[in-house]
């Protein structure tokens, strides 16, 4: 037995760009918790640091200890010895680390077992949730549920422990039996039956340009998900239509049926938050007056923030799958580049511009007018109204931005994309938030924040009209679009 | 940079390189590159894993930018082909991957439009000789059927310069020998020109006119594939006369006993390099895969 190879065993397993991330963030929560523990509330000094610490426990448990998982089953596959033993010692040893430690260094508090329960609490429904298929992890939303079932006591109350405990033994059970079902078992080829980790992973590997995931994601596809192409009036004729089909995704045109299937996950999403804000609100709030309680100046911000953070996902997702086409050299791009009579007689990379931007862009025109439509019957003015459009505005300039940087072969670092989406998520979110907040607000908080949001709009227009500008350099200088970067 | 090599349009060679270099991260994976195929010819291209075959096609086909030199697609700079020069040309690459969310059929009835040549008929009946189901989504198929696709693909546009990169990779050899067969029959028949990759060298044999050696980013050797045998040979020369070796060899190696073995070439009046008379030594005859396996090693 080698203490150390204990200690590597989830480490190894889990991605190498993830593991500094997810080390620092469980480290940040761990001296948070220290911190809150020492210099928190003088009558619960304990609790709040209980919960911090079981957000990085939860952390862990959730993204680091499971990958444990793959391993044994890669060591099973190959019949490396010794793999699974190390394993499970080392998320015996990660558990003593995560809840023994602290549980001793909380024997003065004199809420130890409380504080063991919520850390084994936490730490066996997050890894159970990555162990589940991703369709039972959407149970998870519906915890509300179960509290009222199990009606548990809140964490101060004598009896958390007990009923605590109990869950906390259920969970414990269910994960062993879910551990030993997946490694006798064999692992589902669909992604309705995999564990969420598994397709977490799977995900995770096609946004790193690995073309087998990106097939096998289309391989382990439904039928009846399968897209219904509309080839009608494609060819030379046709150009923007024709790159439709050849770029693939949510370019694709498809037939009304096809079309209509591809709603049934979104109805069935919509069918699953309805029944979360119906079980969280039951008994609290009259059902009848739920819209009412949803669609009120009130609930605007969340309403306006939901706006934002779908306008963001549209150029988000659109980058995304074009910096897979563009990362191919055997798939689409030789296929365009010697198809003739592709530009239909135009110029192909205005052609292709115009396709890679006019769907996207009528995603947020449409995601606009709705939000206009909702701002208008709350009864919000001309500054909502603007912030919404700025929103929208700005998601099509880093569209277009980062659209020329693919096409002209100057595409953005993953990390410099995450960066950007971090900035722009938080600017987006204020801009559309706070104009509805600060009616409230005093005139001089009022044009401190206009001039703050105003200074980081003006920043990122530099830079998003900078990296444009470079990619269409780039594109002008390339002899044609369909080059792989 | 993409200067064009010669005349444009009639008479101009199918493809054309001259100087082709590029480089990866650094290392050079073409150093200067010139080639050319005549019109009807059949040439395999041959070299090992990462000898830069298919960024060489790449490079002539204008699939890449090359660092320097040019690329000519009958007659036209590679970098900026007419629609009139794609229609006549078609292109496999290794391991096809187009379109996957789009099923064989159609794939093909996409592709097909583009193409006024297009021979639907065929791509029908291929289909069903292949035994490709065409209303499956190509992600489902297998790689191999994947290929067959993208093979059927390529001929039903019936091209008069047909590249294809390492097209039996995935193949059973039953699908391979039928795709040899339509190479041999598009080259004799249709009088296309072909130039495709591999490192299978039965395959060569069958139906290359032509043969060239790409090694480390360099063609090394370009001969008639019936030629090989009678140009080149393996000098074997004692330990003694190891300094009398032919400066000019396509590999030299040197034995535990000191002796040395090279893959040598006969000069324009058919006659072996000088060392060859020397006592002791001797020529042996190669064949493509030994010759193959030689400058390779």
């Amino acid at each position: 037995m080698n203490a150390y190879r204990i200690l590597l065993a989830p480490w190894i397993a889990t991605p190498r760009s993830t593991r500094w991330l997810l080390v620092a963030a469980s480290t940040l929560l761990v001296v948070t918790a220290v911190l809150v523990a020492i210099l928190g509330h003088p009558a619960h000094p304990w609790l709040l640091g209980a919960i911090v610490l079981g957000l990085g426990n939860g952390l862990w448990w959730a993204l680091v200890m499971p990958n444990g998982l793959l391993l044994v089953l890669a060591a099973r596959r190959l019949a490396l010895p010794g793999i699974t033993r190390d394993v499970v010692l080392g998320m015996l040893l990660y558990a003593i680390l995560w809840i023994a430690v602290p549980m001793l260094l909380h024997l003065p508090s004199g809420h130890v077992l409380a504080f063991a329960v919520v850390q084994i609490l936490v730490a066996a429904a997050a890894m159970l949730y990555m162990l589940l298929p991703a369709y039972l992890g959407i149970l998870f939303c519906l915890l509300p549920v179960l509290q009222r079932v199990v009606a548990l006591p809140a964490i101060e109350d004598p009896r958390f422990v007990f009923r605590g405990g109990a869950l906390a033994l259920v969970l414990l059970l269910l994960l062993v039996w879910r551990w030993h079902q997946l490694l006798h078992g064999e692992i589902h080829a669909t992604r309705w039956r995999t564990p969420t980790l598994i397709n977490l992973r799977r995900n995770f590997r096609r946004e790193q340009g690995d073309p087998l995931t990106d097939i096998a994601a289309l391989r382990n596809r439904p039928a009846w998900l399968t897209a219904r192409v509309d080839l009608r009036g494609v060819g030379a004729r046709a150009p923007v239509k024709s790159l439709r089909v050849a770029l693939g995704g949510a370019y694709l045109p498809q037939t009304m049926a096809g079309r209509l299937y591809r709603l049934i996950p979104a109805v069935l999403a919509l069918l699953v938050a309805a029944l979360f804000l119906f079980v969280i609100t039951m008994g609290d709030v009259d059902p009848s007056q739920l819209p009412h309680y949803l669609f009120s100046r009130d609930g605007f911000p969340i309403e306006g923030w939901m706006f934002a953070v779908l306008s963001l996902v549209v150029p988000m997702a659109t980058i995304e799958l074009l910096l897979l086409r563009w990362g191919r050299v055997n798939a689409e791009l030789p296929l365009l580049a010697l198809l003739p009579g592709l530009s239909g007689g135009g110029d192909i990379k205005r052609v292709l511009l115009r396709t890679a931007v006019q769907r996207p862009a009528a995603w947020l025109v449409l995601l606009l007018l709705l939000g206009w439509l909702l701002a208008a019957g709350l009864g919000f003015g001309w500054p909502v109204a603007l912030a919404m459009l700025a929103v929208a505005l700005g998601c099509l300039a880093y569209l277009c931005a980062m659209l020329l940087g693919i096409f002209g072969g100057t595409p953005l670092s993953s990390f410099g994309r995450g960066l950007l989406m971090a900035v722009l998520f938080v600017l987006l979110s204020l801009t559309v938030v706070l104009p509805v907040l600060w009616q409230d607000w005093s005139a001089p908080a009022v044009a401190r924040t206009h001039a703050a949001l105003g200074v980081s709009w003006l920043a990122l227009a530099s830079f998003l009209l900078w990296f444009g500008h470079r990619g269409w350099s780039g594109l002008r200088r390339r002899p044609h679009p369909f080059m792989p970067n | 940079m993409n200067a064009v090599l010669g005349e444009s349009g009639l008479g101009a060679p199918p493809l054309a390189a001259r100087g082709l270099t590029h480089c990866y991260e650094g290392s050079n994976v073409l150093c200067g590159i010139d080639l050319e195929l005549a019109p009807g010819s059949v040439l395999g291209l041959i070299g090992r894993n990462g000898a830069g075959k298919s960024t060489l096609i790449r490079a002539m086909l204008g699939l890449l930018e090359p660092l320097s030199g040019a690329a000519c697609v009958f007659g036209e700079p590679a970098l900026k082909l007419s629609d009139a020069a794609k229609a006549r040309l078609a292109y496999v690459p290794q391991q096809p991957e187009a379109l996957a969310w789009l099923s064989a059929q159609q794939m093909l009835d996409y592709v097909g439009r583009f193409y006024a040549r297009w021979d639907k008929a065929f791509a029908k009946n291929a289909l069903q000789r292949w035994e490709i189901p065409a209303n499956k989504v190509m992600a489902k198929l297998s790689p191999g059927e994947r290929q067959r696709v993208d093979l059927i693909r390529a001929l039903a546009s019936q091209p008069e310069l047909l590249v294809l990169d390492e097209p039996a990779a995935a193949l059973d050899p039953v699908a391979r020998r039928e795709l040899l067969r339509e190479i041999a029959l598009r080259a004799g028949e249709a009088g296309a020109t072909v130039l495709f990759s591999t490192h299978i060298v039965s395959d060569l044999e069958r139906v290359a006119s032509e043969v060239a050696f790409l090694h480390r980013g360099k063609l090394l050797m370009r001969c008639s594939v019936d030629e090989t045998k009678e140009r080149y040979g393996r000098l074997r020369l004692p330990a003694r006369f190891a300094s009398f070796a032919p400066a000019q060899s396509l590999s030299r190696r040197r034995h535990d006993d000191g002796g040395l073995s090279l893959v040598v070439e006969r000069d324009t009046q058919g006659q072996w390099p000088e060392a060859a008379s020397l006592e002791g030594a001797r020529v042996d005859a190669l064949g493509l895969e030994d010759l193959f396996v030689e400058i390779a090693e």
